[in-house]
């Protein structure tokens, strides 16, 4: 199930990569969209879907309940909870388009471990 | 004669103390205020409830060698709380008994509910007791006769008693509140106390079992770890767009037909939660609201989640009268589904959101602004999904337009009713001539157009962004042209 989801993102980021990689915009007559016709390449999707990966392995906590979470600069959150300390973990997560950073916590309840927290460009 | 009288006089001697043995429910004077409180435990809200000594004991004898007590959980709507869902943590928590001028004192209790929380000045966390409630409702307890019958509590505090309280001549809880580092947004910032007072009860073993089994709060309350009272236990939650923020969809409604392309007909904010037990998706929460209705058309509004055709489950679908608690007729509605999840969550928009004597709501420029409805999706699945084989978001919020019997998806979407008069329009379609959309989901910060304003003309660098493929002008909707939108506002139709 995780490479068929990791599969289905890298289809939708490569998508998203050559609409990106498009032309530069055609001549507009106005800001008005009743005075054009959308281009052939035209975007209207606002979000996006990345792909947040992390293996709780790479980090070297004691605890045995670990928790995540992952939210924007703005503190907003995307994901809160726990996580199987023996798996990794593959979210599909819905960024405005002008939002390239997220950050997380990794944290237990062992009290002799120290939180993580990291910023990953997505 | 006379040794039957004795023996009715022994038995009546007998029967009376057991009927008045069941304890009742009693609501205490003392409150938690500033984070803290000391709770006299002989003193009733009302002074005819004052407990005795011999009541106390009853109490901790009804509960097996505890006592329990119920908070009514009050905050301020802080990180992801809101009234129907906003909690506490507590520090320490301390009952002191004094028998026979010998005191007593009591330290372990336990919640139904935990979180990892940083502490004020710190970003360490660690776990601590919740309390997770919520406020504007009516939670009847069971008991008519208990001081709680009507009342709002919702969490509970059990603390092991091992003595004898028969002789007690002082009992105090003696209870603080953890001030959480706000700063680091959700948990902490849900689990934030304010000033507003939290209230408490001495509860009687049927409140408790009630109140345990209606959790009020938990299922949307950040970071819950349960000790096993919740029916539908969650690990985690994935949100989108997020905890907080919602999805705009705002609709042109006029399909198939080229319009004034304002955006305006519908718009709708709504969120998506996904529940998780382990590694698998248990359960779904949605919540949104009609934020303006610029048309003179009539709409059912849905929200179709792709779920694969083994998915069932049932769930419960909520419409709240806009700034209040109180449902419209007819709600909640139970609701049970099979394969994806597809839902009528909004029925009849132009009576819903209806401004007396006006076509319009919350489109045409010096007209006062009205709060639309709120609704929320419940839905628990009857075997838990793989996160990978639910439909990605922002998903299908699509519109049926009950004048012209049309369904309006977005482009990436199919017809799914039926009954509607495009109801063979396949993936690809739902564009005008121009090639424009009749839906386009934007973020919250987005404004509606005023009425006939043209998108372009409002947001001047949206075509920029649109004939770009999104390389340019990314953040097209948050410079609008002042004078030509409707500055409603996220605060005013975010009402909750």
């Amino acid at each position: 199930m995780k490479t068929r989801l990791l599969f289905s993102l890298c289809f939708i980021l490569a998508g998203c990569g050559s609409e990106s990689s498009s032309s530069a915009p055609s001549t507009l007559q106005s800001t008005r969209l009743s005075d054009n016709n959308a281009p052939p390449n035209a975007r209207f999707e606002q979000y996006r879907i990345s792909a947040f990966e992390l293996d709780p392995g790479e980090f070297a906590l004691t605890g045995e309940r670990l928790f995540l979470k992952v939210y924007l600069s703005s503190g907003s959150v995307l994901y809160l909870g726990q996580i199987d300390k023996q798996k990794s973990i593959l979210l599909p997560l819905s960024l405005p388009n002008d939002e390239e950073m997220v950050k997380f916590d990794l944290f237990s309840d062992f009290e002799g471990d120290r939180s993580i927290s990291r910023e990953r460009q997505l | 004669m006379s040794r039957s009288f004795i023996g009715l006089l022994l038995m009546a001697v007998l029967v009376v103390p057991q009927a008045n043995a069941v304890a009742l429910s009693v609501q205490l004077k003392d409150t938690i205020k500033q984070g803290s409180g000391s709770i006299d435990l002989f003193r009733a809200k009302q002074q005819k409830n004052n407990l005795s000594a011999a009541d106390l004991e009853e109490m901790r004898s009804d509960h097996g060698g505890s006592l329990v007590f119920a908070v009514d959980v009050n905050e301020a709507a802080n990180g992801s709380e809101k009234a129907s869902c906003q909690g506490v943590a507590i520090e320490s928590a301390v009952l002191t008994i004094v028998v026979g001028g010998n005191s007593f004192s009591f330290s372990d209790y336990s919640t139904p509910t935990e979180s990892m929380l940083a502490k004020f000045g710190s970003t360490e966390r660690k776990l601590y007791h919740t309390l997770i409630g919520q406020t504007g409702s009516s939670l009847i307890t069971p008991s008519s006769s208990s001081a709680l019958s009507g009342s709002s509590y919702d969490a509970l505090i059990t603390m092991p008693v091992n003595i004898a309280l028969d002789n007690a001549t002082s009992a105090t809880l003696d209870i603080t509140l953890l001030e959480t580092n706000t700063s680091l947004g959700d948990p902490e910032a849900f689990y934030d106390f304010t000033a507003g007072f939290e209230d408490l009860a001495l509860v009687s073993a049927e409140d408790s079992s009630f109140l345990a089994g209606l959790a009020p709060g938990q299922s949307e309350a950040p970071l819950v770890i349960t000790q096993g009272q919740v029916l539908n236990p969650i690990d985690s939650w994935v949100y989108f767009p997020s905890s907080v923020e919602y999805y705009i969809a705002a609709y042109e409604d006029n399909y198939p037909a080229k319009s004034d392309y304002d955006f305006n007909d519908l718009v709708v904010g709504y969120r998506v939660g996904l529940g998780m037990t382990a590694d698998k998706v248990s359960s779904l929460l949605i919540y949104g609201y009609i934020i303006a209705r610029g048309s003179g058309f009539t709409h059912d509004w849905y929200l179709h989640i792709g779920l694969p055709d083994e998915a069932s489950g049932t769930g419960m679908v909520n419409l709240f009268q806009a700034g209040s608690s109180v449902q419209e007729s007819g709600y909640p509605k139970s609701i049970s589904q099979s394969g994806s999840f597809d839902q009528r969550l909004l029925q009849g928009t132009k009576s819903l959101m209806q401004v007396p004597g006006l076509e319009f709501a919350n489109t045409e420029a010096e007209v006062s602004l009205i709060q639309g409805q709120k609704f929320s999706v419940s839905f628990d699945f009857d075997t838990p999904l793989n996160l990978a084989d639910i439909a990605l978001p922002p998903y299908d919020p699509y519109l049926h337009v009950t004048n012209t019997g049309y369904e309006i998806h977005l482009p990436e979407y199919a017809s799914r009713l039926g009954s509607s008069v495009n109801n063979a329009e396949g993936v690809g379609g739902f564009k005008n001539e121009q090639g424009y959309p009749f839906v386009v989901i934007i973020p919250e910060d987005w404004e509606p157009p005023l009425e006939h304003v043209d998108l372009g003309e409002a947001y001047s660098t949206f075509l920029g962004y649109v004939s770009s493929s999104g390389a340019q002008n990314e953040s097209w909707y948050t410079v609008p042209s002042a004078t030509k939108i409707k500055g409603i506002g996220k605060a005013f139709w975010k009402w909750d």
